[in-house]
């Protein structure tokens, strides 16, 4: 497991909103992309649980890197749909994607995230525009 | 998960400001900042995101005097463009004993419709 440094994905480090979450690209093969985020107190609701807004902020961020990666355009959110299965309030979370629908204006993307024990924490699927 | 109780640190670290309550609801405002921003200029949909289910949680909590966990949200987004600010409102569409499930909007300064969500959330009655 390595960090990313590939031209393909400078715009992700030039993502202030990326940067100020935490979120970090990692490469676990040769084609599979994932992010992590460390838990850190300020992601955190006042019942001391991941806020729902992380969730949907990093499972929106590996949509669009998936798209980004195979399309090398700029995607829009049309749409984020996601169903929160566990909570969790510390250590390293996992969020992978896949895309389900390659269009050529609109594209289709799953994605889920899983904490260290491999434990299903989110699971979500949007759609997106895709800008030539 | 998105647990609501009153409004949480995510809340503060992302700026988001509380404008007008009420017992009965309230009213968030999100002054965009540059580390709201994506590197195409555009507002990251993690942001609207965030503030719909800030704002569903916490107005079903108050309405229900109870702990609403997040179990589902669907969000459609309509414009992405930075505004100066925004603001939202959430509507209850069903609420019984255990789970409600609401609307949220986000509306830009003209009053036009930036993003829409609908949520479902469990609630846990909290002890006095």
């Amino acid at each position: 497991m390595a960090a990313v440094n590939s031209e393909k994905f400078d715009w992700f480090e030039k993502n202030s909103f990326i940067k100020h979450m935490g979120f970090e690209l990692v490469k676990q093969g040769e084609n599979d992309i994932s992010i992590k985020l460390l838990i850190d107190p300020k992601h955190l609701n006042t019942q001391h649980n991941l806020h729902g807004g992380v969730h949907a902020a990093m499972l929106d961020t590996i949509q669009t890197t998936a798209l980004k990666s195979i399309y090398g355009a700029r995607v829009i959110a049309q749409n984020l749909n996601v169903h929160y299965v566990t909570g969790t309030d510390s250590g390293d979370i996992w969020a992978h994607a896949k895309v389900i629908q390659k269009g050529y204006k609109i594209a289709a993307v799953e994605s889920e995230i899983v904490d260290g024990s491999n434990r299903l924490i989110a699971k979500g699927s949007g759609v997106y525009k895709i800008i030539r | 998960m998105g647990t609501e109780s009153t409004i949480s640190y995510f809340f503060d670290y992302l700026g988001f400001l509380i404008k007008e309550t009420n017992e009965q609801s309230i009213e968030l405002e999100l002054p965009v900042t540059p580390f709201l921003l994506q590197d195409d200029g555009t507002i990251h949909p993690g942001v609207f995101a965030t503030m719909l289910d800030i704002m569903m949680g916490a107005t079903i909590s108050r309405q229900t005097n109870s702990f609403a966990t997040t179990i589902h949200l669907n969000i459609s987004y309509f414009n992405l463009d930075p505004k100066s600010k925004y603001t939202a409102d959430t509507t209850i569409l069903h609420l019984d004993g255990k789970c409600v499930s609401a609307e949220g909007v986000i509306y830009d300064l003209n009053k036009n419709q930036v993003a829409k969500a609908i949520g479902s959330f469990k609630i846990k009655p909290i002890k006095e």
